[in-house]
């Protein structure tokens, strides 16, 4: 096809991050919306110098259609837009969602050309590419941070479709706390839920939610390690995102979308860790697993990390060595090395594997988080 | 006195003589708390000849098929400033013919290297220090940890319990990641933690029993407690008790 592409084989400048995203997802074979197509910024520019589709496109979204329909499902459309010079500048106009005739179809089509063209922008330099896919419906979305801090990740839960209502604060979410390297849960909040969003012809409606369900999690834990389990391989190839997810009527989990954490310079990125004994301190950091036979000097005033709860060890550390802090990676807050520590006042901190590179330069805040300098 | 007492007996002889951890465990035996079972070699025995192995052997013909745990329980130790946690050696698991040398070991343990540099960081003179030894039959322990009925760490009026499969040991030893309950003090209604989740390895019902014991030990001492528990079958346990630092 000319104009309609698989978005897992779209080689296009992917500037649009809606696309973007769901193509990473695609491409990695993560479980996302299914029938995934994009129709080219070309099919916009034909349409801007003629004010029609043109047959070759309305074949080409006829075929697209009509295959999405032989598999029982209703299709969506939703879009990307971004002037060429400056793909800072993204917008898009609405989505239509559940379309299951051709004729509606088109004309949302044609309806969503002419709005960008009506806007502020200049027509002839919009990069408009709309988003075909199968229509789908959850009871159960939300968002996940793949790094909360650099060893945990953060899911949100939520009844409903629209993962939107979570960034708006309209609904207060279940909350997880899972730990990156195990996939404990390490923390969760279930929130009282007292109204769910649905959709219905009339557009988004408040549901009470039933009595019974009021104080019910969203999610199994099961179903919370497995959502973080594949959030982790988009990690892995694309670095920290933000990733939106739903469970389909099916049980089915999906991503709907992902995006790039972004993380600028100028914020500082903290993890937080469990408080041995509170203070302030900056410093350089040193990984130590055992007391070096030599220069244990050069542990003096250092911020040491360790995985090593031997008292012989944490006595050696603290009353030979001195170091300025200590960081330990393993354990409990009621252990005996973490009882010797707060004894003697040391500055310390209990984060389960933290991993920083040797001279990193950190400070340790009264309320325990790691700030990168 | 060159006998071994009883836990019975421990009411009847001075705090001097079984060390703080044997006297404020009989302070709880006395009380009704449950126990593990234990003799102390007081710190007026300072070897063992064959009189008191005689003695010991007697002790531990009663149940020969049962585990030991032998433990320190020196005068200097828990003190309200320095613990001296996980200072002397503890042995776990013994069977009755491995007692005696990890009796020993123990007091071998109070003139160690690491007990020398942490007296003298807390400035404690170490000729004072008494060493009795506590012979404590082994729980066999489907869960345990420890508690602490002050949050220390953030200085709130909470109780935190950490929590373990099997021995408590490995939570103070610091060899697994414990499950975590923070409760409030007063209702023990719990703040935070895994509790509710699947794979929680406390039961509602278990976080209470802990919460509420650990409130009578704390009030009986008369100061916030770090207390080691360990739960065999329905039975809650407490093995050691020390004044927080």
């Amino acid at each position: 096809m000319y104009y309609i592409q698989p978005l897992s084989q779209y080689n296009f400048d992917l500037k649009a991050k809606k696309l973007e995203g769901l193509a990473r997802l695609a491409k990695l074979g993560l479980p996302t919306v299914s029938n995934l197509f994009v129709v080219s910024p070309k099919a916009y520019k034909v349409f801007y110098k003629t004010h029609k589709l043109g047959d070759d496109l309305k074949y080409e979204l006829g075929k697209i259609f009509q295959s999405i329909r032989s598999q029982g499902e209703s299709v969506t459309l939703r879009n990307a837009i971004y002037e060429r010079n400056n793909p800072a500048v993204a917008f898009s106009v609405s989505n239509s969602p559940n379309l299951k005739t051709y004729q509606e179809f088109e004309k949302r089509i044609v309806a969503g050309y002419r709005k960008a063209m009506r806007t502020s922008f200049d027509p002839a330099n919009l990069e408009f590419s709309y988003l075909i896919q199968s229509f789908y419906s959850s009871e159960k979305c939300g968002t996940l941070l793949t790094t909360s801090n650099r060893t945990q990740i953060l899911l949100h839960a939520i009844l409903g479709q629209h993962t939107n209502l979570l960034f708006r604060g309209d609904i207060e979410p279940d909350s997880y706390v899972i730990q990156k390297s195990t996939y404990k849960i390490l923390d969760k909040h279930i929130a009282e839920k007292q109204y769910r969003f649905k959709k219905q012809r009339s557009g988004l409606t408040k549901v009470r939610v039933n009595k019974d369900e009021q104080y019910q999690p969203v999610l199994t834990d099961e179903q919370v390690v497995r959502i973080a389990k594949l959030a982790i391989r988009a990690e892995k190839t694309y670095g920290p995102q933000q990733i939106d997810w739903a469970i389909l009527d099916s049980g089915k989990i999906i991503f709907q979308e992902t995006h790039n954490l972004e993380k600028p310079n100028n914020i500082r990125f903290a993890e937080q860790g469990e408080i041995i004994y509170p203070s302030e301190v900056s410093g350089e950091v040193v990984n130590v697993h055992a007391i070096p036979d030599k220069g244990l000097e050069t542990l003096k005033d250092k911020i040491v990390i360790t995985d090593n709860l031997d008292i012989q060890f944490i006595n050696k550390l603290l009353f030979v060595c001195h170091p300025k802090a200590v960081i330990l990676t393993k354990g409990s807050l009621t252990s005996h090395a973490a009882t010797i520590l707060r004894e003697a006042k040391m500055t310390t901190i209990l984060i389960r594997g933290v991993n920083l590179p040797d001279q990193d330069k950190v400070k340790i805040t009264k309320r325990g988080e790691i700030v990168h300098e | 006195m060159n006998k071994l007492i009883k836990l019975s007996d421990i009411a009847k002889a001075s705090q001097s003589l079984v060390g703080n951890k044997a006297y404020r465990l009989s302070l709880l035996n006395q009380a009704g708390i449950k126990t593990s079972d234990f003799f102390v070699i007081p710190t007026s025995i300072t070897n063992i000849d064959n009189a008191i192995t005689q003695e010991i052997n007697n002790y531990l013909a009663v149940n020969p098929d049962i585990h030991y745990a032998v433990r320190s329980s020196a005068t200097c130790e828990d003190g309200s400033s320095a613990s001296f946690a996980g200072q002397f050696t503890s042995y776990l698991s013994l069977t009755a013919e491995e007692v005696i040398l990890a009796i020993k070991k123990v007091w071998e343990s109070a003139q160690s290297e690491t007990i020398k540099e942490y007296c003298s960081y807390h400035n404690i003179d170490l000729s004072v220090i008494k060493m009795a030894v506590i012979v404590q039959q082994m729980v066999s322990a489907d869960k345990g940890g420890v508690v602490f009925t002050r949050d220390v760490f953030q200085d709130r009026n909470l109780i935190v319990i950490e929590a373990a499969k099997g021995l408590g040991e490995q939570v103070v030893s610091g060899v697994v990641d414990s499950d975590k309950y923070v409760l409030d003090k007063k209702q023990g209604k719990v703040l935070e933690g895994v509790l509710g989740f699947q794979k929680s390895i406390l039961s509602k019902s278990e976080v209470r029993q802990i919460w509420e014991l650990a409130l009578r030990v704390e009030k009986l001492l008369g100061s916030p407690q770090d207390i080691e528990w360990a739960i065999q079958g329905k039975q809650l346990y407490i093995l050691q008790t020390r004044p927080i630092t």
